[in-house]
């Protein structure tokens, strides 16, 4: 695999750029998001909370964009698009990635009905943030076993 | 051996673009806890200590790369010039209590900060003169 690595043609380089800088960022994106929606749920901050659908909006979904594309893009290359049977790494990724889309759509529903009634009625964020925040660590974890996956390629 | 070094690898390179993009945050105007900055410096100075060894070891394991390849003393200028930037944003930030915009020379030395670390992942993925 290594040696595979060694070896690979230059017109992969750029959609593994992608696809690395995209997962990178994916990480610390969630990451960052999980670190404002904890205290956001906890204390009832809506000035966290903001801060983490912002976060959400403007780091998590376009990194997971990135990330997604290249998947493609780089998968087709390698042709593992014209595999019937691919090995388990692949499978991995897909779900963390296409799972990955699901999770954030809730969480942000979530926030953003948070988000909505604090503005409204002055309700502090409560039970919906701290849900969004399992969430968006469940993601964070699944995202790390899909880096495991690609560095190591089981089956 | 080989592959659980290059996931070390990444998941110290995942450390330093969580603190990354904290940091950039804060350049573009989040006013975060000053506990949560202190949580994601630590996680810069983690990633950069891990990139550097298991991204050694990585060049001593694998048969073909070697420590004097081009593209790893690249790898090793851009991550001085990594770390030497990194700190700067939560260091003001941090000083200032956690009130204050981050100054325009210091948000400069950010940008070229980002721009290093792009440069460093470009240079792991293309190896020049490998």
């Amino acid at each position: 695999m290594i040696g595979l690595a060694t070896i690979r043609p230059d017109e992969w380089d750029v959609p593994l750029f992608l696809h690395v800088l995209g997962a990178l960022t994916l990480i610390g994106a969630l990451a960052l998001t999980m670190a404002l929606l904890v205290p956001a749920g906890r204390d009832g901050s809506a000035g966290s909370l903001r801060l983490a659908m912002r976060s959400l909006t403007m780091a998590v979904l376009p990194a997971w964009v990135v990330l997604r594309v290249s998947a493609e893009w780089i998968a087709d290359k390698e042709g593992w698009n014209d595999v019937d049977d691919p090995p388990d790494w692949i499978g991995i990724g897909y779900i963390a990635g296409d799972a990955g889309l699901l999770l954030i759509v809730i969480s942000g529903l979530l926030g953003w009905f948070a988000l909505r009634r604090a503005r409204g009625d002055g309700d502090r964020p409560g039970t919906g943030v701290r849900v969004a925040a399992v969430l968006i660590g469940l993601l964070l974890v699944l995202n790390l076993v899909a880096l495991w996956a690609m560095t190591t390629k089981p089956g | 051996m080989t592959d659980t070094l290059l996931f070390l690898h990444l998941l110290a390179a995942a450390s330093l673009f969580a603190a990354i993009v904290a940091f950039t945050a804060l350049v573009l105007g989040a006013r975060l806890e000053v506990g949560t900055v202190r949580t994601f410096l630590t996680l810069w100075h983690i990633g950069l200590v891990g990139v550097f060894i298991f991204g050694i070891a990585l060049a001593f394991d694998i048969d073909g790369y070697d420590i004097f390849d081009g593209w790893v003393l690249i790898a090793i200028a851009l991550w001085l010039a990594a770390g030497w930037s990194g700190d700067k944003v939560p260091a003001v930030y941090r000083e200032s209590g956690g009130g204050a915009a981050i100054p325009a020379d210091v948000a400069r030395i950010h940008w070229i900060h980002v721009a290093v670390v792009l440069l460093l992942l470009a240079d792991m993925i293309g190896k020049p003169w490998a």
